[in-house]
């Protein structure tokens, strides 16, 4: 699967951030690499990433709440760490948990959409080295799929919940209206005393007028 | 002569009218030079209705397409386009035979000499059409077209809000002089009475009407009154 196929409509967003730090992780000579992004409350989570090595590293900077993948994603800006062993006394745990993985390099370049930051790309290597220029040029490239792939799943799924909700008003006033219908035959009665049949069906039973009346126009129920 | 100005109130106008329970038909009678103008929820499974009219003609002119199945308000509501038609004698028979003919055999064929609809649409979300009509065939100018089309998205906000504060089973009497309460009651009574679904007993109500060359509303209004029955007449 290409970048280009989980662009269209009906893709999968899990599978388009999968795609996208492998891609990451190929193009940029890393041995790893992963998506952090953060919820609606703003809480970081790992949602994709190449090795479980890379994963424990960025959960391990969750956990603790610092570490350069933590940095990137508070300041909005690429944060490169070129030897993780010259870190000194900065981000201990992470330096810890990065060497022991055989991570001798990381650096993070963040999903960044109107000004907020949602999340951040983050590749490792086991060799030490810079992030050159063209390095983070790609990376942030790459973020920037990610970000509009994001966005587009929530617009569907935004799209389709708005959708619903008009549909769902629209339909509930033509059903009960049929509903009426069905009950005024069945019983020889006027509207009005069909729609008293209804609301007193639904009071006495707890159930909403709409799914009432559904289920009487789909003769499930006989009033 | 309608000038900006008029333009910004009407623009003002409509932003205010879920509010104020104002017309939002009005606001395009101001700016456009058409005679009348009605809006229509064309969206949902089983209902059209006319959310304001705002005059006999207007109303009849959705009333018309909603029985048909066909018009400019239907083209606007799939294509997302104004659909503009200001001969309909002319252009209106390759489009939509039926509603053209419909339009022509009703004493409304001199003041409808030209339709205009365009979509109401909120993003991606399709609500209805505005139908505007007027008895001259002078097209509406480029810079009036989008006036109107600016004006419908507004307009389109207001309908969806209504839609959405409206609360079914609230009470007993319609929301709006225009809907189609009768019709889906009708509905139900034919289901009912033919133990089909509501889809076949809808399109039943409306090819009785239009093989006897009534509207739906006639028909369903007679369902009611008991003065047809579908199952003790067979198919009358």
């Amino acid at each position: 699967m290409t970048l280009a196929d989980t662009l269209v409509a009906g893709y999968d967003v899990v599978d388009l951030l999968q795609t996208l730090v492998d891609t990451c992780a190929d193009l940029l000579d890393a041995s790893a690499a992963g998506l952090m992004l953060a919820d609606s409350a703003g809480e970081l989570a790992v949602v994709a990433s190449t090795s479980e090595k890379s994963r424990l590293v960025e959960m391990m900077q969750l956990s603790s709440g610092s570490g350069p993948c933590v940095e990137c994603f508070t300041t909005g800006s690429p944060v490169t760490v070129s030897d993780v062993s010259e870190l000194g006394d900065r981000w201990p745990g992470f330096r810890e948990a990065a060497l022991e993985q055989g991570f001798r390099s990381v650096h993070g370049v963040p999903l960044r959409l109107r000004g907020n930051v949602i999340g951040t790309l983050n590749l490792f290597r086991s060799t030490t080295g810079a992030l050159t220029d063209e390095d983070l040029s790609v990376a942030q490239g790459l973020a920037d799929v990610a970000t509009i792939g994001i966005l587009q799943e929530r617009a569907i799924r935004e799209a389709d919940i708005a959708k619903n909700q008009l549909q769902n008003a629209l339909d509930s006033r033509v059903l009960i209206e049929q509903a009426k219908g069905v009950i005024a035959y069945m019983r020889d009665v006027d509207m009005d005393a069909a729609f008293k049949t209804l609301r007193a069906y639904s009071r006495s039973n707890n159930l909403n007028l709409r799914d009432v009346a559904e289920l009487v126009v789909n003769r499930s129920l006989a009033l | 002569m309608p000038t900006r100005q008029a333009f910004k109130k009407a623009q003002r106008d409509l932003i205010n009218a879920h509010e104020r329970q104002t017309s939002l038909c009005d606001p395009f009678l101001d700016v456009l030079p058409v005679g009348g103008a009605a809006l229509s929820v064309l969206a949902g499974t089983a209902g059209q209705s006319t959310i304001c009219a705002s005059d006999d003609t207007a109303a009849r002119i959705d009333e018309m397409q909603f029985d048909l199945g066909e018009g400019p308000c239907w083209d606007a509501m799939t294509t997302r386009l104004p659909v503009l038609s200001p001969d309909l004698a002319v252009t209106g028979d390759a489009s939509w035979p039926l509603f053209t003919s419909a339009v022509q055999n009703d004493p409304i064929r001199d003041e409808v000499r030209a339709v205009y609809a365009f979509p109401l649409f909120v993003g991606s979300l399709g609500i209805g059409a505005v139908d505007l009509y007027s008895s001259s065939v002078a097209p509406l100018q480029s810079s009036q077209v989008t006036d109107a089309t600016q004006l419908a998205s507004l307009a389109a906000w207001q309908v969806l809000r209504r839609i959405l504060a409206d609360k079914p089973g609230d009470d007993l009497e319609p929301a709006s002089p225009h809907n189609r309460r009768e019709v889906h009651q009708a509905t139900g009574m034919v289901l009912a009475q033919l133990n089909i679904s509501a889809t076949d007993a809808a399109l039943l109500l409306r090819a009785h009407a239009f093989s006897n060359g009534r509207t739906v509303a006639e028909v369903a209004s007679d369902v009611i009154e008991r003065r047809i029955d579908f199952a003790a007449d067979g198919m009358p």
